[in-house]
């Protein structure tokens, strides 16, 4: 059985194909979620936290704990299926983890540079529909993360929402597209785009509209994305990989004018990972010749790449190519660490073997550090030639699992 | 210096009178441990009550409730989505009946703001938030999950109204988080809505602002609903049980009162019985100093053990009666949970004082006596004693006057509640000054009429002994009355209330049937009886004519009230036991829906009279109603509204009809005819409502069950005011048996010489009886008026301003038997030991000690 085989999969999933967020070395993505959804409730099961922190993780109580170690009765990602939009924005609700994941750089009319990240994940509890007198009544959990980087003040500020998925609190809606949190909303125009972004905050806001500069990529095989050998730990994974984007932010009591490229990542599924693998880094560059490399490299717990690691390089028409893990060596150059202790390496050299290409990529500013119930770094980044230092485009990193 | 021989007398002297000394203690421990349990029973109430308004407000700042139907959960997600107003937690709550017992159901969304929750869940027991939100979950404190023998996993049937389920204990509560007050089920929002069956409605809405309230959010808040702030919320349900609690803490200082005048009795009596010794022991060249510092030194050690014991009485007392103030409480106000039983240390230091502070104040004239004392006059009366006899009459002076300030206090000049206990404790504190002038006067009196009968030495020696020792016996006497009238007062007290209340219920059931819809307690969101089950009783032949009644809650401009809104009936010629107005005339406005009418409570509290203005909130908004008149009502000391049917459906469009009265025709046969009707509604509930679980949720009774029940309920209520009672009576007991004892043993040389002079052991015996019995009966006969005046004030003045209830004084004379014979028996009983002894006594020994 699949189960047997992979007890460490279920909850994990969800951030273990993009963007988690990791509490320790010593822990696997799998414990990093877990951790995540004890840490939804700061007060509930707080021993629990705490020793998911201090000692050596013990899968099989931690399950118990949540009571859903399970994938028995959700759908799984394990073969190719045809992808339909604009319905495939909406959420799939059989699996048991989905995001809506939106990241990108922006500059004002002054010439100020910003980045920005904003997360809505989509968390089911258990594979049944349900049917109570309550509308509260739900088996989804919803989780939101937003941040905003303005590079040109080193500043990094972040927020993160929980909710049920009921009472329309939070969720989503195909037509008109809708995808919420409270009053952090995703909408577009009916079912199409452009989408609208608002992310209020007591110290930013967000108020941007985004809309396909180009087609959808569909990563992996056709949008099966294979995150380890075992069949069925894949998502379901399209980008639309550069987004006109154009609105207001506000920081503190600023407000700025701004424009830019943002990238769209939406990933289902209902487990992932493998026991092997410890966190990963995941890189969505943007160059200012219209291209775009996607890559995440999952590491293993001696830190080395997992042969799971893979890429996508679009062209700028829009046609992708895609990368195995063999033709992408990164080599950390310069580390920051967080106040926790954690270090992240805020400085790569990426080699491109058959494009023959070795860039920088460089945090933009040394400290965009996602200090959420689950810890980890993302943030906007550069990317430089290595030989002639020249700036050649921006992008998006996420680390996780340090 | 004392040296250790000294020391060893002190011992020697205890050791000798091992009855005595071990009375004097336990008087002392008693003292201390009425007052540390009614202290301790207090915080510990108070806390679990500040916990509970705590555990439904959390740390918000603001709370925004609904009228009867509750805040529409719509709102709440308006509120998130739209308005971003994240720091807000929906609350449902309502009773729940486990294994026949009420507990509270608290329903939250664990993944709302935390932070409006103290510390969160703080669930100890490892489950997850997925079986958290699974139906039928709950959690529950560790201490609520062993009283009901229940543990994680199990399962256990809940009932609200006449919904039943099970549900599944998934947690425990961790002891700190302040959500684990005892008797609370936890539950997710859902689950609560199910289980109450309140699908779609929340009770309220916690907020936090930091700074103002936003100007939107009051502007988009509908009209049926109101933004409070915590605290006001807080203060006013605090104010509520603020009487009560003055009440509890003033029985107490009674105690402490009876308390210290025997602990006072006994240590003096000690002393003085040592007399003799303490003239031999200064004769030996021991120096005033040192006897001084003896003396007291005994006492402070006595009164420590005493103080020792009495605190850990105290707690294991207070434990009982927290139990009792909780379900106190929980019946006249606000359902509360008691968490834990608290120890205060302030509450052990006020004990330890009263122990201690008493006990050597009683020993300080004694010590300084024996100080001064010159190794000749020790034989003689002393001199303090004479003093003291000759000042009785100044001290009666001083007390007619300090019992007059305190009635003159009591109705003219203080209109507060603390006013009327001070009034209440000047005038026991006077009278019981008056009291030796008065056992006085009686001897005298006595002495008199035995003039008139036959001679008998005897009685004429026993009587003289009791006017010659007065300084001594007055206290002893004093003691006991004071203790008695307590018992007297608060008797009559309670007796006066029960018999109003009585009378009340009587006057209020007119009807011959009942049928409501079952726990309906004014609350909220009670659903109606069907209107179709209404409709068929109109239509029964032998219902001569019925009588509808919405009870329910509605707001003001301070706070929410009880409102019943009831219809007219042919049959009703109850004339709503008007307090103020003319009943048929309100009667006739009052249909006219001219106006209101309101409870006497609710006139007090809010100063209120007849032609004042109740502005209420009615679904179009505030309007002023007229006030016809006041009725009497003893349901709830927080007031209550009467207004005609019609009106109350016209503002509030709620057809609802919570309860009905039915009267029978004069033919029909009361038996036969309940029993008809309560087939006609359990065939209605069965065949035409499968919503309904027969009988489970519509109750028929007849008016005597109503006022049975509610008389059961009174009853209940008024146990910690008997058990106090109880508890000051034994306080009074032990005290006054061992300063009789001491008197009489204090006496044996005195015995001796009748003995030496021809007295029988017999006659001794009677000797002794006859006096301690004339103590106690003098006791019981002064405290029959002392008990008497504290009932009037009790009734008058504390009650009145303490809950806004009046009622009519009425004496029962089983009280003031009981009172009358209770000191009789503690003296009697004082009076064994001595007689016993001094009727064995060796003549030639005990003179030889003269």
């Amino acid at each position: 059985m699949r189960n047997e085989t992979q007890p460490v999969v279920t909850l994990t999933e969800f951030k273990t194909a993009n963007r988690p967020h990791c509490l320790h070395r010593t822990l696997s993505l799998t414990k990093s979620v877990l951790a995540l959804l004890l840490g939804l409730l700061p007060g509930l099961l707080p021993g629990l936290l705490l020793s998911a922190c201090d000692s050596k993780p013990e899968p099989n109580s931690l399950y118990r704990a949540l009571g859903n170690s399970d994938t028995e009765g959700y759908l799984r990602a394990q073969v190719v299926r045809p992808f339909h939009f604009p319905e495939d924005h909406s959420a799939h609700p059989g699996y048991k983890n989905e995001w809506w994941y939106i990241t990108g750089n922006l500059q004002s009319d002054k010439e100020q540079q910003f980045g920005y990240q904003v997360t809505f994940f989509r968390i089911a509890l258990s594979p049944e529909s349900v049917d109570r007198k309550s509308r509260w009544a739900t088996n989804h959990l919803w989780m939101a993360h937003a941040a905003i980087t303005d590079i040109t003040s080193g500043k990094h500020l972040k927020s993160e929402r929980f909710s049920r998925g009921a009472a329309d609190l939070a969720g989503n809606s195909s037509d008109p597209f809708r995808v919420w949190l409270d009053d952090w909303q995703l909408t577009g125009n009916g079912p199409n785009f452009p989408w609208h972004l608002n992310i209020k905050n007591d110290q930013f806001s967000l108020d941007l509209e985004v809309a396909p500069k180009k087609p959808v990529v569909l990563q992996g095989n056709n949008g099966l994305s294979q995150k380890s050998p075992e069949p069925g730990n894949a998502s379901y994974y399209y980008s639309i990989t550069r987004m006109e984007t154009k609105g207001k932010i506000q920081i503190h009591n600023y407000q700025y004018q701004v424009s830019g490229d943002s990238w769209l990542d939406r990933e289902w599924g209902t487990s992932l990972l493998a026991r092997d693998q410890v966190g990963w880094d995941w890189f969505s560059l943007q160059l200012d010749n219209n291209q775009e490399l996607m890559f995440y490299q999952l590491r293993k717990p001696d830190g080395s790449a997992h042969t799971s690691s893979r890429g996508t390089w679009v062209d700028a028409k829009g046609v992708k190519t895609d990368i195995p893990p063999e033709d992408i060596d990164l080599k950390p150059l310069q580390w920051w660490t967080a106040p926790n202790g954690a270090q992240y390496p805020i400085r790569w050299k990426l080699s491109f073997k058959s494009q023959q290409r070795e860039w920088i990529v460089a945090a933009a500013i040394p400290n965009q550090w996602m200090d959420v119930a689950i810890k980890y770094w993302e943030g906007s980044v550069q990317v430089f030639n290595a030989n002639d230092t020249r700036q050649i485009g921006r992008g998006y990193l996420e680390m996780t699992g340090y | 210096m004392v040296k250790p021989l000294l020391v060893k007398t002190s011992f020697r002297h205890l050791r000798r009178h091992p009855w005595q000394t071990w009375l004097t203690i336990l008087g002392i421990a008693l003292g201390v441990a009425v007052v540390v349990a009614v202290d301790l029973a207090n915080q510990s109430a108070k806390r679990s009550f500040s916990l509970s308004l705590q555990m439904i407000t959390g740390k918000a700042t603001h709370s925004i409730v609904g009228d009867a139907q509750g805040i529409a959960e719509s709102f709440y997600t308006e509120l998130r989505t739209q308005y971003g107003l994240r720091k807000s937690a929906p609350i449902v709550s309502g009773q729940l009946l486990v294994k026949g017992r009420q507990y509270q159901l608290l329903g939250i969304d664990p993944l709302a703001d935390n932070s409006i929750f103290n510390s969160g869940i703080g669930l100890s027991e490892p489950s997850g938030l997925d079986l958290f939100l699974k139906p039928n979950r709950v959690a529950l404190s560790a201490s609520t999950a062993t009283a009901l023998n229940l543990s994680v996993g199990d399962w256990v049937e809940v009932t609200h109204n006449s919904l039943s389920s099970r549900v599944q204990v998934v947690a425990l509560i961790a002891n700190d988080s302040p959500l684990a007050a005892q008797g609370v089920f936890l539950a997710d929002i859902a689950v609560a809505q199910e289980l109450l069956g309140q699908p779609g409605r929340l009770d309220r809405i916690n907020l936090i602002f930091e700074n103002e309230v936003p100007q939107a959010l009051i502007d988009r808040l509908p009209a049926n609903m109101e933004l409070h702030k915590s605290e006001a919320i807080n203060q006013s349900l605090t104010q509520m049980t603020a009487a009560f609690h003055i009440n509890l803490a003033a029985m107490s200082l009674l105690a402490l009162l009876v308390g210290g005048f025997l602990i006072y009795n006994t240590i003096t009596f000690m002393v003085l019985q040592r007399r003799p010794m303490l003239g031999t022991l200064r004769a030996l060249g021991v120096t005033r100093a040192q006897l001084f510092t003896l003396v007291l030194g005994e006492a402070a050690i006595l009164g420590l053990i005493g103080t020792l014991a009495g605190i850990v009485f105290g707690i294991l007392l207070g434990q009982g009666l927290v139990q009792l103030v909780t379900r106190t409480i929980n019946d006249i106000y606000y359902s509360i949970q008691v968490t834990s039983f608290l120890v205060t240390p302030g509450s052990l230091l006020k004990g330890s004082i009263l122990g201690l502070a008493t006990s050597l104040v009683a020993a300080l004239l004694p010590a300084l006596e024996a100080a001064r004392s010159e190794p000749v006059s020790v034989q003689q009366r002393s001199s303090l004693h004479q003093r003291i006899a000759r000042n009785l009459p100044k001290l009666g002076v001083l007390g007619c006057l300090l019992c007059g300030l305190g009635i003159v206090l009591a109705y003219w000049l203080g209109t507060s509640l603390t006013a009327g206990f001070v009034a209440v404790a000047l005038t026991v504190l006077g009278f019981s000054l008056i009291i030796p002038q008065c056992v006085k006067a009686l001897s005298l009196l006595l002495q008199g009429l035995m003039n008139l009968l036959p001679d008998s030495l005897v009685f004429r020696l026993a009587l003289r002994g009791v006017t010659s020792g007065l300084s001594r016996t007055g206290l002893a006497v004093t003691a006991l009355t004071i203790a008695v009238a307590t018992t007297i007062g608060v008797g009559i007290m309670i007796g006066s209330f029960r018999s109003s209340v009585d009378s009340w219920l009587q006057q209020s059931l007119n009807s011959d049937l009942y049928i409501s819809v079952k726990g309906y307690a004014g609350n909220s969101s009670t659903p109606g009886l069907p209107k179709a089950l209404i409709e068929e009783i109109q239509r029964h032949p032998e219902v001569s004519s019925i009588w509808q009644n919405r009870t329910t809650r509605v707001d003001s401009s301070s706070g929410t009230l009880r409102l019943m809104a009831i219809s007219e009936a042919a049959d009703n010629t109850r004339g709503f036991n008007l307090k103020k107005g003319d009943a048929a005339l309100v009667r006739k406005a009052f249909f006219a829906e001219k106006g209101l009418l309101i409870s006497e409570p609710l006139a007090f509290h809010r100063n209120l009279t007849v032609g004042d203005q109740l502005t209420l909130k009615t679904i179009d908004g505030e309007k002023a109603f007229p006030v016809l008149g006041i009725f009497y009502d003893y349901t709830s000391s927080q007031g209550l509204i009467i207004m005609a049917q019609s009106l109350y459906q016209r503002h509030w469009q709620d057809q609802n009809v919570s309860a009905l009265g039915l009267y029978k025709t004069k033919q029909a046969d009361s038996t036969q005819w309940t029993d008809q009707i309560r087939q006609l509604v359990s065939d209605y509930l069965q065949g035409t409502e499968p919503g309904y679980q027969a009988a489970e949720t519509i109750q028929v009774r007849a008016n005597s069950e109503i006022r049975n029940a509610s008389l059961a309920i009174f009853d209940r209520t008024f146990t910690i005011t008997h058990v106090l009672r109880m508890l000051s009576i034994l306080v009074a007991f032990i005290g006054v048996l061992s300063a009789l004892m001491a008197l009489q043993l204090e006496r044996t040389s005195e015995f001796a010489l009748l003995r030496a002079t021809g007295a029988t052991p017999l006659e001794v015996r009677r000797i002794i009886y006859i006096q301690t019995g004339l103590m106690g009966a003098f006791a019981g006969l002064l405290a029959i008026p002392l008990g008497y005046l504290m009932s009037t004030l009790l009734i008058d003045i504390i009650n009145l301003r303490s809950f806004g209830w009046s009622m009519k004084q009425q004496i029962p004379v089983s009280v003031i038997i009981e009172g009358f014979t209770l000191a009789i028996i503690a003296a009697l009983l004082a009076g064994i030991y001595p007689s016993r002894h001094c009727a064995k006594l060796t003549i030639a020994q005990a003179l030889r000690e003269e």
